[in-house]
């Protein structure tokens, strides 16, 4: 009951954020620049500026074209993306799985070791296992994602290429020019499950490390220390002691008492972290050649593609804004608490 | 509380100056310099802007340079020298809070002139000089009674935080290589063997060298030394971006917390919308809507990025502080809500802000590297340390070209982080005292 009430609040909380960040990429769109230039060339004469202004709505009040872009949204109309040459929703259709996947990779790989190495770090507190995952935990902060990137294929690519040894693939998500594949459902490894294709599947899995680890470093720093400090609070509370003098082992102890309290403010980090893999997407996606959302992103930049940079902008927000509130939802329903706070 | 009324309403200035008079001769005329570097500070601060205003009319700089010097170094001077000029005075109840102000205000104006260059410089020498005279014995003999009266329990446990932070070794690396990074920002002419954009073209991406120790990139340009050259451009970006988010996110917070109600919810929605957004990616749909791609505009859009991070923090904290005794006290003897604000509540919500800054400056260094390894930052061929890696991708065998500036962002980024962390574990009371 008391559940119910808390996603509905949670819910209506996101009303005004969704708003608020659709008027931020209209006034955005907006100030980038006059859309009439696109329909015109230098000789159009200014009646028919004038025409086309009047034809596309722009001559009426900024309320009313804000309405317009909003009723243009809900019907699926995004614009036509200049520099891929589809219209936006298309591109956005083709390229957003390459980028879940990645991020999926990035993310799954960063809570497959941030969690243990978490855990391992708050039980040798001041040892040295704790001071290992510590200065690997601040180097992932600290490390700028493109030049790691950078540095991860000049190593197990250039070096193992030029030594000999079977190097990792540069760039891409497949080898495109020996492997055919048609996507289904754009995920490249569940397609090539579909299609019981062995060869594609453990390809698509070798072009993911790099970017993969690359991208998931920052997230593993995240979540190693979130998950280091929560531990050392619930490791001070007076039930791990109890269960501690009642004579359970210390893995026991660990893994069944302290691990859920302590997992729940790493879960609200994990949500946070979106945000910072979706940049991260960027920078990755533009150095190995990953055909996601992230370098359609930069190109379009670079070629002043506004319709592009603005849908891009606007889902990224999306998705960031949807990741949070389920992590809030689930924040909710493993903590009691924060329902009758 | 009652010691200060009664300052305020039995003293009269006849007073104040027979308390000068009965003090030694000597001291009387430290103080009276004291009063003089005041008066220079804020006539600095005025020529500090008729000089932007000169090279803004001569071309020299754009608007965003004229805005940032008149905002930075300017009213930092003449606020500096308006809080000295009552310490010049020997007004008692003046100079307890003053003193403080005035170190953070010094701080920032190094730092400040730091990035700006110019005539800041002087400013900066002016304020070091009276920063200095106040440290003097004589100096401090004069004012350090009635403030330790006052902040004696603060400064007692400002001693016992220094004291943590030289136990930690973390701590004291991050200051290090902090101070390191700012010694070659300031001496770069002298260190380098090459000017910024200088070439030679026919050595292009020639291996580390006695003659190039970090090798060259690929139009001939000297690794080491335009890496050096870089620190000047990034620190800069990177203290900008937070000073000015700082300052404006502390300003909107503070006021939000404060006043509560409509206000409040109406800054606290909109800091929800801008947290929608990672923040790499609304920078670079800022940056695009600004139109002209470079470094200024960089700047500008990570402050329009970061300001709501400090916004949220201050709010808190005011929240917290704004129920505690010491603002009733000052609320019964009549304080008005500026007053309250600015002199009781924001200096005690600056540990966490401080902090935050500290580790935000490595953030906003990696975003805007990032930024400007994407294309938008300074021009092809200039030194920075973003694009130095990406103008470096393309050439792998010549792996020194990317090497050297992603460790110099590392090292930037992780000494601030360094710093940041360690002080926030000292400054957190559940840690403080085992």
């Amino acid at each position: 009951m008391r559940l119910r009430d808390y996603v509905i609040r949670r819910l209506l909380l996101a009303i005004p954020v969704v708003i608020g960040v659709l008027a931020i990429t209209f006034v955005l769109a907006y100030v980038m620049g006059d859309p009439v230039g696109i329909y015109t060339q230098e000789r159009t004469s200014p009646e028919a500026v004038e025409a086309i202004r009047r034809a596309h709505g722009l001559d009426r009040p900024l309320y009313e074209q804000f309405f317009f872009y909003l009723r243009d949204l809900a019907s699926g109309d995004w614009g036509y993306s200049v520099s891929a040459r589809l219209p936006v929703t298309q591109v956005i259709a083709t390229r957003l799985p390459a980028t879940i996947e990645l991020s999926l990779f990035a993310i799954v790989f960063a809570i497959a070791l941030g969690i243990p190495l978490g855990i391992l770090s708050a039980t040798k507190k001041d040892r040295w296992p704790d001071h290992v995952t510590r200065v690997v935990a601040l180097a992932g902060v600290s490390m700028p994602i493109f030049w790691f990137a950078l540095m991860l294929k000049y190593v197990f690519f250039f070096q193992f290429y030029m030594a000999g040894l079977p190097a990792l693939p540069e760039g891409g998500r497949y080898t495109f020019t020996v492997l055919p594949y048609t996507p289904i459902t754009g995920f490249l490894l569940i397609d090539s499950i579909i299609t019981l294709n062995p060869v594609l599947f453990m390809d698509g899995l070798v072009h993911l490390i790099l970017p993969g680890f690359a991208l998931g470093y920052l997230t593993l720093a995240i979540i190693t220390r979130m998950m280091r400090s929560s531990m050392l609070e619930v490791l001070k509370e007076d039930y791990i002691t109890l269960a501690r003098s009642k004579g359970l082992r210390e893995r026991v102890v660990i893994y069944r008492h302290a691990l859920r309290n302590a997992m729940i403010p790493t879960v609200t980090v994990i949500g946070l972290a979106f945000g910072g893999l979706m940049s991260g997407a960027v920078l990755t996606e533009t150095i190995f050649s990953w055909p996601g959302l992230g370098r359609w992103s930069t190109r379009a930049i670079l070629n002043s593609d506004i319709p592009s940079i603005n849908a891009f902008t606007l889902l990224v927000a999306f998705i960031f804004v949807g990741a949070n509130l389920v992590v809030d939802l689930v924040y909710g329903a493993l903590d009691p608490r924060i329902r009758y706070g | 509380m009652d010691r200060r009324l009664y300052r305020l309403t039995k003293m009269d200035t006849k007073q104040y100056s027979e308390e000068i008079e009965e003090t030694s001769s000597s001291i009387k005329y430290f103080v009276y310099f004291i009063l003089v570097l005041g008066f220079i500070n804020v006539i600095a601060g005025f020529v500090n802007i008729i000089d932007a205003l000169l090279l803004y009319d001569i071309g020299t700089i754009n608007e965003i340079g004229l805005m940032g010097n008149i905002a930075t170094g300017s009213i930092a001077a003449i606020v500096i020298g308006i809080l000295l000029l009552p310490i010049g005075l020997g007004v008692r109840d003046l100079e307890n809070w003053a003193f403080p102000w005035v170190l953070y205000a010094n701080l920032l104006a190094i730092l400040l002139f730091l990035v700006n260059g110019g005539f800041i410089v002087y400013i900066g020498l002016f304020n070091l000089f009276a920063i200095i005279l106040l440290m003097t014995p004589q100096i401090r003999a004069f004012w350090w009674k009635l403030y330790m009266e006052d902040m004696g329990p603060r400064a007692k446990e400002t001693r016992y935080t220094l004291y943590l932070i030289r136990k930690s070794p973390l701590v004291v690396a991050g200051i290090i290589i902090i101070a390191v990074y700012i010694c070659l920002a300031i001496f770069a002419p002298y260190i380098t063997p090459y000017g910024p954009t200088e070439r030679e073209w026919y050595n292009f991406l020639q291996a580390p060298s006695p003659q190039h120790i970090w090798g060259t990139d690929q139009n001939g340009g000297d690794v080491f030394s335009m890496v050096i050259w870089a620190t000047q451009v990034d620190l800069k970006i990177a203290i900008s971006v937070v000073a000015v988010a700082l300052v404006v996110g502390a300003f909107i917070g503070a006021a939000a917390g404060y006043f509560g109600g409509a206000v409040d919810e109406i800054v606290m929605r909109i800091t929800d919308v801008f947290f929608a957004f990672p923040g790499l990616i609304l920078a670079m749909a800022i940056v695009s809507a600004l139109g002209a791609r470079n470094l200024d505009n960089i700047s500008i859009a990570l402050m329009l990025v970061w300001w709501p991070t400090y916004a949220r923090l201050v709010r808190g904290q005011v929240l917290i502080e704004r129920e505690k005794l010491y603002v009733e006290a000052a609320r019964s003897v009549g304080a008005s809500d500026m007053r309250i604000l600015a002199f009781h509540i924001l200096p005690n919500t600056i540990q966490p802000v401080i902090v935050q800054a500290t580790l935000d400056m490595g953030g906003v260094l990696l975003t805007a590297a990032g930024l400007s390894f994407i294309g938008f930052g300074a021009e092809a061929g200039s030194a920075e340390w973003g694009l130095m890696i990406a103008q470096g991708q393309n050439h792998f065998a010549q792996y020194w070209v990317t090497l050297f500036p992603g460790l110099a962002i590392l090292f930037c980024a992780l000494s601030f982080n360094l710093v940041g962390d360690g002080v926030r574990d000292i400054l957190d009371p559940k840690l403080r005292r085992r």
